[in-house]
């Protein structure tokens, strides 16, 4: 417990004393929106049933320009190969940067998102499930992002191919997330969706950890 | 057993039984196909409903199933790879990556030449399977991308066998999500590409394909493998042995 | 100038059986063994690019070699993949540690990760280390706003957190003035005398006693 702590706090510490890192994600899920509604002009009726997957593709967007952070200057600097080298699990110090990550990005995300809802036409009782999608789903995406990161981490230009990578793997998400608004607005119960939400967090938050410290030690050897 | 199994991963012993074993293979497959293709667009009868355009579907169908085996068999062999490190199966899964995508490709193109004459759309977004299918597409081209993007061969077998699990683990998650997503809409579809399973001389053709395809990427999968498993031993005395024409095999 | 300390606990003798390291088709090193008893330097010699910091990195257990073993005592490193790595401290060519930390925070960061798995959080002196490697005012001072040979003492003060009875250096120097370079020497000495094993590779001779060193020549 003492290992995930200091980890945590380690990243959380160095992500306050380098803010570029948490406004840039933000300013850029804020533009997608935004960019969106300009290019859409469609009528509130149609913009409403839009909203959760304008919302939830920006988010995706967001932590994909967000994600690369997340090994690279541990990478850099040798502080990842002592994590590696360190008798602590490596699966263990991943998961406490995986949470880090989605304070640093995705909490921000969850909470702007629903008002960005609402400006798009979202009823305050649909925002309020848009939050709870975005509240159980953006930590998935930390979790099946940091497998790609530290499967590019090492090489020269990872970005590229980390999109690639990542974004089939974010669709399911992205599906029982932005639908599950949807549905509620359409009068169905959301508890299906729901719950697999839920699942797909318990799930990918105990085996990315795992799927990502191999590749870390892949990409460090 | 064991020794049996293990002299099968060395290289030379493969690559001389794999040689032995290829020109009966090509020709077993040759003659699926032959078989499959006549009886799938001659003797079977024509579909009441979709006349001769369902004829696709002995390349359709066989195509989408190889798409998803070729899947298991490149994310089981890199399991086998970097947990017992036998190069052979690294090789495997690494040369399976392109054949896979190549039925991937064929299944989504006659999916939709197939939904064509039906949708009126060369693309149905709605249909469950097509979407799966493509995002397989996408799977694989990670895949591929990884593979080329890595340059030193054990990292990159290592960093495939991985993604490939994950990929693995992904693929019924997406499948459930797409068709989920669809029942939203339209309420139970019958799906267009539900096989006619019904009339036994419209299936046989397609149990015909089904096996001449799983040949085929044997065949293909062991020209590669051969070939990868020659560059990468150029410079050891068994490879040169074959180049100069020296060897007993 | 400090007293002498009592041997290290668990020492052992780290060998290398016919170790092979490819680097793009071809051979960085062929079939290198050798035996490193405690109380011992190792010092790896070689021209740029002849395989040093891979050498080091295969005995860190951070890069796989083509084949041989890395042998503690007498089972294979990666058999007893805990055991060995309590005892073991490496700075790399990088130094390891955050910019964006003080000295403190990038200390308490490595001790964390130098504690023993499921083992209570180590009991150090910071304030003793920060004497021994030189950093003693500098408690509090962001690692960015060091000089870099100042960070490279602190890269190398992990060695003294936890009692650690294999040092792995590679190029632990570098940056450092002539009072630097003798602090490490000192240190390095100490760790000899505890019966640790030093492995580390230079450009510079070190001011070892004969009797406790030994080279290897990479070509």
């Amino acid at each position: 417990m003492n290992v995930f702590t200091t980890i945590l706090k380690r990243d959380l510490l160095l992500a306050i004393r380098y803010r570029a890192e948490l406004l840039n994600p933000m300013l850029f899920f804020i533009l997608i929106i935004i960019l969106f509604q300009l290019g859409m002009r469609a009528k509130p009726e149609v913009l409403i049933t839009l909203a959760p997957a304008i919302v939830w593709i920006a988010a995706l967007l967001s932590a994909l320009l967000s994600l690369d952070h997340m090994f690279r200057s541990d990478m850099e600097d040798g502080a990842l190969e002592q994590m590696i080298i360190s008798t602590q699990p490596t699966s263990l110090l991943v998961l406490a940067k995986i949470i880090a990550h989605w304070i640093i990005t995705g909490l921000a995300v969850t909470l702007v998102g629903p008002l960005l809802g609402m400006m798009l036409g979202l009823s305050f009782d649909a925002t309020k499930i848009l939050f709870l999608t975005l509240l159980i789903g953006t930590p998935i995406l930390s979790a099946i992002g940091s497998i790609g990161v530290a499967l590019t981490v090492g090489l020269r230009r990872g970005g590229v191919i980390l999109s690639l990578l990542v974004l089939p793997l974010f669709v399911p998400v992205l599906i029982f997330a932005s639908q599950t608004v949807n549905t509620y607005v359409g009068g169905y119960s959301v508890a299906a969706p729901m719950s697999i939400l839920i699942a797909l967090l318990i799930f990918s938050l105990s085996l990315a950890p795992w799927a990502a410290s191999a590749a870390l030690r892949m990409s460090v050897s | 057993m064991y020794i049996w199994f293990h002299k099968l991963g060395s290289a030379p012993t493969f690559y001389k039984w794999s040689g032995l074993w290829l020109p009966w293979l090509g020709a077993i497959c040759f003659i699926l196909f032959a078989a499959g293709l006549y009886s799938g667009l001659v003797y079977a009868p024509a579909d009441y409903q979709q006349g001769d355009s369902f004829r696709i579907i002995y390349m359709h169908v066989p195509a989408a199933w190889m798409s998803m085996f070729v899947y298991v068999v490149m994310a089981v062999s890199g399991a086998i790879g970097i947990i017992w490190h036998v190069k052979l199966a690294q090789i495997a899964m690494i040369s399976s990556a392109p054949i896979g995508f190549s039925f991937t490709v064929l299944a989504l193109v006659t999916g939709s030449i197939w939904g064509r004459p039906m949708w009126g759309t060369w693309w149905e977004w709605g249909d469950a399977r097509l979407m799966s299918e493509a995002l397989l597409l996408f799977l694989y081209i990670g895949v591929i991308g990884l593979s080329i993007a890595i340059e030193d061969k054990r990292k990159a077998a290592q960093a495939v066998a991985i993604l490939s699990l994950v990929g693995l683990i992904n693929i019924p998650i997406i499948h459930y999500s797409v068709v989920w997503l669809n029942t939203l809409h339209q309420g139970p579809t019958v799906s267009k590409f539900d096989t006619p399973s019904i009339d036994m001389r419209m299936f046989m053709p397609l149990l015909i394909m089904a096996l001449a395809f799983k040949l085929f990427y044997v065949v293909v999968l062991l020209l590669r493998t051969r070939n990868e498993l020659l560059w990468r031993e150029r410079r050891s005395q068994w490879v040169k042995n074959i180049i100069q024409g020296t060897s007993n095999d | 100038m400090d007293q002498a300390q009592p041997a290290y606990s668990h020492t052992n003798i780290l060998s290398a059986e016919k170790l092979s390291s490819e680097k793009q088709d071809r051979w960085l090193f062929k079939d290198i063994s050798f035996t490193i008893e405690p109380g011992h330097i190792f010092h790896i010699k070689g021209a740029n690019g002849s395989g040093k910091t891979t050498l080091l990195r295969i005995l860190c257990g951070l890069t796989v070699a083509e084949s041989g073993e890395v042998l503690w005592g007498d089972k294979t490193i990666r058999r007893q993949h805990d055991q060995y790595h309590t005892q073991l401290s490496y700075v790399g060519h990088t130094d390891g540690i955050k910019q964006d930390l003080t000295v403190e925070e990038n200390l308490r960061v490595a001790a964390v990760l130098a504690q023993g798995k499921q083992q209570p959080p180590i009991s150090f002196n910071l304030a003793d280390i920060l004497r021994r490697i030189g950093l003693a005012k500098k408690k509090y001072t962001f690692a960015h706003a060091l000089s870099a040979g100042q960070r490279r003492r602190l890269a190398l003060a992990r060695c003294l957190l936890n009692d650690t009875s294999i040092w792995i250096l590679d190029e632990p120097l570098t940056a450092l003035d002539a009072q630097g370079v003798g602090l490490v020497e000192d240190l390095i000495n100490m760790h000899i005398q505890r019966k640790g094993i030093a492995i580390i590779t230079s450009h510079q001779a070190l001011n070892i006693s004969d009797a406790h060193y030994k080279v290897l020549s990479l070509s």
